[in-house]
């Protein structure tokens, strides 16, 4: 095959040159592999890691991704460890769902120039609203409760960026400021609420701090496994559906347009008749309510009640900031980040981590590491390029011009 | 469109995910794998998100569980839960590899354990601080595991107003908890009790971290409790206890330790209020070994079944404290001294 | 001002002068409304709050009239919320009101609160100024606390202790320095990498190294400073020696790295150098100035003062590491420095409300049980209500967050 600008090696392997092209096109269709490059090198420097701690590197992945369930997709897998597998990516989809939500809540944000961090607060302020919601009403028919429930915590979602959106638009409040402190707010607000005596301190377990339980018509039915045991909510396919929802505004509408011209360029839309003060609210709001519908989708989905220790040792909305990092706060991104996300935090769990493998108190610090190590990495879009083109220059034994970086500017 | 190749991946996966749905899903009761009665005993313990090295019950709870091991033998596992998320997923896969005896702490797991016991009911389960009559259906496989950390609470504070009865100046004491709840206001109430009980003109100041793990919040707290006269300080705070430690250390007054014997901490610990949930794990295992265990029903830990206690005193402490101390925890297990307040006003 | 008096309007320029005055009066009787209800003070009568409370909603109308709209607002908000806290003052329990109100263990705690903070807020500050943001103070605190205990067990030295912490924070933040300013990754995303990086490797290291027994008890740690002393200065001398007379050496620390970062960025060369790097990078490596090199240096000085803050924590307060110790201080430092418009006096005093808040809401308990987990949400509301009320827009350096590209 001849490539642009003369190949001097003709005995060059017709393969390889086909899978260079098949990669640059890639690159530049859609940022998909910059990503997925820069995960593995995460994991690649993870891997030092376990090594550095005396454990096998290969074992360890493979047990993570076991542990996750992902081995559920392979055919081969049969028997007693295709149902384990089935349990262990039920859970990891409960987590991931979640996940989905919140980086979309970042995403959205920060396609208008905000750095969101307070999807943490909007999350939980969205799984108060479901607990209260959720658990009054007991009469209620199902679908209607449900509906009632979701629609409120993401109103209450809203409500809280919005919170920080009109005073960005108003007084010109910092949001990375306020977001914090509505995060703080939120986290407080709970333990009062469910604290003894609190407001929605259960009436039948009166010395707990714990939440009244969400009714029975109100939890989301489970596609997947045991409902009795946490099996998997069809939260997932609503979740999978705010997706498009998200890529459905910001491509297809007029609100996206505006949301996105802000987020290049705050004063050139002024400049084109965009009210950015506007904007800014409308953002946050949309932000908010992904994040409040991730709070109900977990509480109706499997968590149904909240308790002081439950509201405090959230971490979520946090995660979220990372997943939206990774996907590019794209559409697309923001599911495999989530999933990458969710199937870590499962794999690493001491159920699925064989204590021979890897010592069980020690693998969430390694997830960890693995998740900074691949943020750290996911920007670095010169230094995968660089690499690359250093490959490239070696097959071809002569300079050759860089390809042109992609913009990301995908769904 | 270039969306379309990402977008079929997703289409593709969730279809399957559905037809996977449909074809498997549960709803047949769970029976655990018949590796039950074959082999060493095997206790699993599920912590709650306070995680292992909480300096409290969870950490005691593993201790328990390690001597079992070494003493009776036992093969045990430990299953972290750093979210709630996890509470359910844990204990069911202990109970479905066919482990002998289920242990879950904290009431945060309540619910959780419920619904585990009515989903595999050959498998026995007891909880650390939940009373069985409390869970959902009141599960015939599930014993509670309770305390009466109040008569460790009264011994504690009974201590501590001798110790500082002969100092001039007006006696105050007072207490550091976590958070309001049952088992922390027990230990308060009890303490409280005691030490008015060995002197009735003493102060008694009271206040809550909202924290767990924060020492320095719980070091505040206790600061500002010593420069409004305190001399004893009671850390009912788990890992943020020890803040109040080392608070009292600084400022050269009396502290009390909880759940564990802190007393290696520094000699300004006075005693510990101790909550021998190791003691418990490790008597319910024995149970299940010795072919005794009963669910439904809960196992009351008190001063008589030497499942709470006071840990050793201080080596500066007054030397007639432990006889006079002896003296009460005699009256309480014999009932001259009862119906000891387990809530704080 | 014309010649008449009336305050005139320029283009662009506020109308310094008697609205304004009339104004910072305002603030000045809002805040007195409460205190004069409150030890030592204690005027029991309904009457006295009110009073200077109306004076203060009076200054606010005037300032506002004279076209100080956001400082009126705020005088006339702030008097609506002193008269009825000031009202609520002198029917509340006197003993009550001396327990939550002893000025000098509040002072005291502020501090102590405070000094994290500032230590992490001034690092910040130098990067930002730089032009490199840095959402990684949290992550860089945190290296330091644990580094800073680990290093003080093995050296035997609260000394070696900071050294090492120093060490670490300072390689935490060049590695962030490499990728931010070299490979021009997204900061944010660098920031955000930095704190999962952090968490992960102390998390780790703590397990590894220490287990479930935690650190071990006694070691090294950084001593108080006394200054006893000056409880023999007159008037408030026994107030002034209650509060400070016995402070760690890190809180002495933080108050001369405020003044002396302050001469350092706006009264020195370098100072100037390292400002212009973040306003006008292109300008500056124009005259010669490397920015690159700046802001290098300006990072890893950042890593190396927050892990100080940290480092504070560990070996100076609570004498020990457990996983997550610095709880989002990092985070609040960062908006104290935002807060505070990059500036070092500015920092402090957003870093001393924070304190002040915390500790005066750690003593509301004794009005209500279960209120007091809401009272803990208080230094958060009071922060909101200030950055939106009283500092608004907070502009940062001009060049902060963009890469730069040497050409």
């Amino acid at each position: 095959m001849i490539e642009p600008g003369g190949n001097e090696q003709p005995e060059a392997p017709p393969a390889k040159a086909q899978l260079a092209l098949g990669l640059a096109q890639l690159q530049r269709a859609g940022g998909l592999v910059t990503p997925v490059i820069t995960t593995l090198l995460a994991f690649a420097i993870g891997g030092v890691v376990v090594l550095a701690a005396g454990h096998d590197p290969l074992a360890t992945y493979r047990a993570i991704f076991d542990g996750a369930g992902l081995n559920w997709f392979f055919p081969w897998v049969t028997g007693a460890d295709r149902a384990n597998a089935a349990l262990n990516l039920q859970q990891t989809l409960i987590i991931t769902t979640p996940l989905i939500l919140t980086g979309l809540a970042v995403a959205f944000a920060f396609r208008c120039g905000m750095f969101n961090i307070g999807g943490q607060g909007q999350y939980m302020v969205g799984a108060i609203m479901s607990v209260w919601i959720g658990s009054s009403f007991a009469g209620m028919t199902g679908w209607l409760h449900i509906l009632l429930t979701v629609v409120l915590a993401m109103l209450a979602g809203a409500a809280w960026a919005g919170i920080a959106g009109f005073l960005k638009a108003t007084t010109g409040a910092h949001e990375v400021i306020t977001t914090i402190m509505l995060n703080w707010i939120a986290y407080w607000g709970g333990s009062y609420l469910f604290g003894l005596g609190g407001p929605l301190q259960s009436d039948v377990r009166k010395f707990v701090p714990i939440s009244s339980d969400v009714a029975d018509g109100a939890k989301l039915p489970v596609f997947w496994g045991d409902p009795q045991l946490q099996g998997l909510h069809v939260g997932l396919f609503i979740a999978v559906a705010a997706l498009v929802v998200f890529w459905v505004i910001l491509s297809r509408t007029t609100l996206g347009y505006q949301v996105r011209a802000v987020g290049y360029n705050p004063e050139a839309a002024r400049y084109g008749g965009i009210s950015v003060a506007r904007n800014y609210v409308v953002a946050m709001a949309i932000s908010g309510t992904f994040a409040g519908l991730a709070g109900a989708l977990d509480i109706l989905g499997w968590q149904f009640r909240l308790s002081v220790g439950a509201v405090q040792v959230s971490q979520v909305g946090f995660i979220g900031i990372a997943v939206a990092l990774l996907g590019r706060n794209t559409a697309v991104g923001t599911f495999f980040a989530a999933l990458l996300f969710g199937a870590l935090y499962t794999g690493t769990s001491t159920r699925s981590l064989d204590p021979s493998v890897f010592r069980p108190d020690l693998a969430g610090s390694l997830a960890q590491i693995i998740q900074g190590l691949v943020v750290l990495f996911v920007g670095a879009d010169v230094l995968v390029l660089y690499v690359w083109n250093v490959r490239r220059k070696l097959r071809r034994g002569r300079v050759t011009p860089a390809p042109r970086p992609a913009t990301g500017a995908g769904p | 469109m270039r969306l379309i190749r990402p977008l079929s991946v997703v289409l593709v996966l969730v279809l399957a995910l559905a037809a996977a749905g449909c074809g498997g899903g549960g709803g047949d009761k769970k029976s655990a794998t018949s590796t039950q009665g074959v082999g060493p005993l095997r206790v699993g313990l599920v912590t709650d998100t306070g995680q292992l090295n909480d300096r409290g019950f969870n950490q005691l709870a593993y201790q328990g569980l390690l001597r079992a091991e070494k003493i009776l033998g036992v093969k045990g596992r430990v299953l972290e839960s750093p979210s709630p998320a996890d509470y359910v997923p844990n204990l069911s896969t202990l109970a479905r590899q066919g482990y002998d005896l289920v242990v879950a702490v904290g009431f945060d797991q309540a619910a959780a354990v419920a619904k585990a016991a009515a989903a595999f009911p050959n498998t026995r389960f007891a909880i650390i601080d939940v009373s069985q009559g409390d869970l959902q259906d009141k599960p015939k496989n599930v014993r509670g595991l309770v305390f009466r950390e109040q008569e460790a609470g009264y011994l504690a504070g009974y201590a501590a107003a001798l110790q500082i009865k002969s100092t001039p100046g007006p006696h105050v004491i007072s207490t550091v908890g976590g958070e309001k709840q049952p088992p922390v206001d027990r230990y308060i109430a009890g303490y409280q009790a005691g030490a008015k009980a060995a002197d009735p003109t003493i102060r008694l100041l009271n206040g809550y971290s909202q924290d767990w793990v924060d020492q320095a919040k719980c070091k505040e707290l206790a600061l500002s409790q010593i420069a409004a006269g305190s001399q004893v300080v009671f850390a009912v705070a788990g890992g943020c206890g020890l803040g109040v430690l080392d608070a009292a250390k600084e400022k050269k007054v009396w502290a009390v330790g909880v759940d564990a014997d802190q007393g290696y901490l520094g000699r300004q610990v006075l005693t510990s209020a101790l909550k021998k949930v190791d003691q418990a794990v490790f008597l319910t295992i024995q149970d299940v070994k010795d072919g005794t265990f009963v669910g439904g029903a809960d196992s009351v830990f008190g001063l008589d079944k030497d499942g709470v206690g006071l840990g050793a005193f201080s080596k500066i402490s007054k030397p007639s404290l432990p006889r006079v101390v002896a003296k009460v925890r005699r009256q309480i297990i014999s009932g001259v001294i009862k119906n000891l307040p387990t809530t704080v006003s | 001002m014309s010649a008449s008096g009336v305050p005139v309007r320029r283009a662009g320029l506020r109308s310094y002068g008697r609205p304004h005055a009339v104004g910072i009066a305002g603030i000045v009787l809002d805040a007195l409304a409460v205190l004069v209800a409150l030890p030592p003070l204690e005027a029991r009568s309904l009457v006295v709050p009110a009073a200077v409370g109306f004076l203060g909603l009076a200054c606010g109308v005037w300032a506002l009239g004279g076209g100080e709209t956001r400082l009126g607002w705020s005088v006339v908000a702030g008097a609506t919320l002193a008269i009825p806290l000031g009202a609520l003052a002198t029917r509340s329990d006197l003993g009550d009101l001396e327990t939550v109100f002893a000025w000098s263990a509040l002072m005291a705690a502020t501090l102590r609160f405070a000094t994290p903070l500032v230590f992490a807020a001034i690092g910040g500050m130098f990067s930002e100024r730089s032009g490199v943001v840095n959402i990684g103070l949290e992550g860089m605190m945190l290296t330091g606390a644990f580094f800073g205990i680990w290093g003080a067990d093995v050296t035997g030295s609260w000394l070696g202790g900071l050294g090492v912490a120093m060490g670490a924070g300072g390689l935490l933040a060049l590695l962030y320095a490499l990728f931010a300013i070299q490979l021009r990754v997204d900061q944010i995303v660098g920031g955000t990498a930095i704190n999962f990086l952090a968490v992960g490797v102390t998390g780790f290291l703590f397990v590894a190294v220490y287990g479930s027994a935690g650190t071990p008890a006694g070691i090294s740690s950084i001593p108080d400073v006394s200054v006893h002393w000056i409880r023999h200065l007159p008037v408030a001398g026994g107030f002034l020696d209650r509060t400070i007379g016995q402070m760690n050496l890190m809180i002495w620390l933080a108050l001369a790295l405020v003044v002396l970062a302050w001469l350092v960025v706006f009264r020195t060369p370098v100072g100037l150098r390292l400002r212009s790097v973040g306003e006008h990078p292109r300008a500056a490596d124009a005259v010669g100035i490397s920015v690159y090199r700046t802001r290098y240096v300006a990072v890893t000085l950042s890593g190396v003062l927050a892990a100080l803050g940290g480092a504070y924590l560990s070996i100076g307060y609570v004498h020990s590491f457990n996983p997550l110790m610095t709880g989002g201080r990092g985070f609040i430092a960062l908006a104290a420095l935002i807060f505070g418009k990059w500036n070092p006096l500015g920092a402090l005093a957003a870093a001393c409300l924070f304190g002040f808040s915390s500790a005066l809401a750690q003593g509301l308990h004794v009005y209500s049980a279960s209120g007091a987990t809401l009272f803990q949400a208080l230094p958060y509301v009071l922060t909101i209500i200030a950055v939106a009320g009283v500092i608004g827009r907070s502009i940062p350096p001009a060049a902060v967050g963009r890469p730069y590209i040497k050409q």
